[in-house]
């Protein structure tokens, strides 16, 4: 307090200085200025918006928003339709192709493979193949080609086994005779029938083939090789209608068998029924003599009772 | 407007924490010649003055949320206009030693030369006397300058300008009476000085 007395005369003078007052416009221009920075900060802050707000919070690109959906649909659609569809045929396509393949092996020129990797290329495999352009394919390596007495040839792709004609029509002989040996062998009695006029085709097309081979004066013992195949066929079917007949015998003993034991069955079942009869009728007389004892006993009481009674 | 005037300034600034414009309108109302009057005094200038009373406002408005009832709301208000005042000096400050290369056309204000003669308005207001009392209170320094302001000017309690200022009491009353013998020594230099 001894503070605030020694100057007392400031502090008075200091009070009694005029308050200066806010000018008429103040708050307006207050008013204003808090108006701009609100707006300020809006803008600050729709700036900071995220992409999407940014895409599809303007009321101007409302229509944005149905379009960039129905873009999305239409793509995954067609994604998914080509995933279905284009990838099985592309898969078609390669398989056709590597069917194709060893004929083309064979020839000597051969075409480039189309695989899934030249329709999509990985990356990088692009320089791969420039590094290759300047290589000699795998097969023209000198350590894979063999060399015979006169030509050349590659290992690696062997040329397909050309059938001869003697070898057609050997497949043919031996695919009708494996038929109707099967056809024969089903029907049972007619075997040794079929067999006959097999044998006997077979013979007549091997003596047709002799005389053939005489008059071209080639040696029977190829003639021989060719027939010894279907010697074997008739052999083996012989084979199998021979075990067909012992099953036919297994057959009838077991059915024999069978029925022996079920005579003997019926004759033990009618050994035990009779037996089962007989316990009956003993039961039965039995009861009918007690049934009769007691009958007789009670006359005898009644009889005892009237006697007493007189 | 009438009805917000039965309100304390802790009720109005609780209503517009609650997004109640008029009531900050009411605020506006109370303060804007307290806190022009406050910022005339410590800068000298009206205009500087009316600008820095706008900020603390826009500040007020801003930062509604940050108001808490521990304190008086006059105590938080002069608070924030005590440090926006002062941050404009740290900012004259600054220009005062500032290279021409930092110019900055938006705020060409601040390079506008002060017009120190008194406007008319001003002459109407005060006398000479408060003239020369208002250069003395600029040519101290802002440690004393603030609190002198706070205590004899607007009149505010010791607890409020140590809760203000965030000084001891002790450093505020011992501060005050050096600025006023300052004041004292400054107005018999400047001003022939008459004791009342």
């Amino acid at each position: 307090m001894k503070n605030e007395e020694e100057h007392i005369d400031v502090r008075e003078k200091l009070l009694k200085l005029p308050r200066v007052k806010a000018r008429d416009g103040f708050e307006n221009e207050l008013l204003r200025r808090i108006n701009l920075l609100e707006t300020q900060t809006v803008k600050s802050t729709a700036k900071k918006g995220s992409f999407w707000e940014s895409l599809f919070g303007r009321k101007s690109l409302a229509w944005s928003v149905p379009a960039m959906g129905l873009a999305v649909i239409v793509f995954v659609g067609v994604y998914t339709i080509f995933l279905n569809n284009g990838g099985n045929e592309m898969v078609n396509v390669n398989k056709s192709v590597s069917n194709e393949m060893p004929q083309k092996n064979a020839a000597p020129n051969n075409e480039p493979l189309v695989t899934m990797n030249d329709i999509f290329p990985t990356p990088g495999k692009d320089i791969t193949n420039d590094l290759e352009i300047g290589r000699t394919p795998k097969t023209e390596k000198k350590s894979d080609i063999k060399t015979g007495l006169n030509e050349t040839y590659f290992d690696q792709s062997p040329n397909p086994i050309v059938p001869s004609k003697t070898n057609v029509i050997d497949s043919k002989m031996e695919s009708t005779i494996y038929e109707k040996a099967e056809d024969v062998g089903r029907t049972g009695k007619s075997i040794k029938k079929a067999e006959e006029k097999e044998v006997g085709n077979m013979n007549n097309g091997v003596l047709k083939e002799e005389k053939k081979s005489d008059e071209s004066s080639r040696s029977t013992d190829t003639e021989k090789k060719k027939t010894s195949p279907m010697i074997k066929d008739v052999e083996k079917v012989k084979s199998e209608k021979g075990n067909n007949d012992v099953k036919d015998k297994i057959e009838t003993r077991v059915k024999e068998e069978t029925k022996i034991k079920d005579d003997t069955r019926v004759k033990e079942d009618a050994k035990k029924k009779e037996e089962a009869r007989k316990k009956e009728d003993a039961r039965k007389k039995e009861e009918a003599k007690k049934k009769e004892e007691a009958k007789k006993k009670e006359e005898l009481e009644k009889l005892k009772e009237k006697i007493k009674d007189n | 407007m009438p009805e917000y005037r039965k309100y304390t300034d802790e009720e109005l600034i609780l209503m517009f924490q609650s997004d109640d414009v008029e009531a900050f309108n009411e605020i506006v109302f109370r303060y804007k010649n307290k806190v022009v009057n406050f910022l005339y005094r410590y800068t000298g200038d009206r205009d500087e003055a009316e600008d820095l009373a706008q900020d603390t406002f826009i500040k007020v408005f801003r930062s509604k949320h940050l108001y808490k009832e521990i304190a008086k709301f006059s105590t938080w208000f002069y608070t924030i206009a005590v440090n926006t005042a002062k941050t404009n000096a740290k900012k004259k400050s600054r220009m005062s030693t500032i290279s021409i290369s930092d110019f900055d056309p938006e705020n060409e204000k601040d390079f506008d030369l002060k017009d120190t003669n008194l406007t008319p308005e001003e002459n109407a207001n005060a006398g000479i006397e408060n003239y020369y009392i208002q250069q003395a209170i600029n040519s101290l320094d802002e440690d004393f300058r603030n609190i002198i302001i706070l205590r004899d000017i607007q009149d505010l309690d010791y607890e409020e300008i140590v809760t203000i200022t965030g000084l001891p009491m002790g450093t505020v009353k011992s501060r005050i009476n050096r600025g006023r013998e300052k004041l004292k020594k400054l107005l018999i230099d400047i001003y022939p000085y008459k004791e009342t």
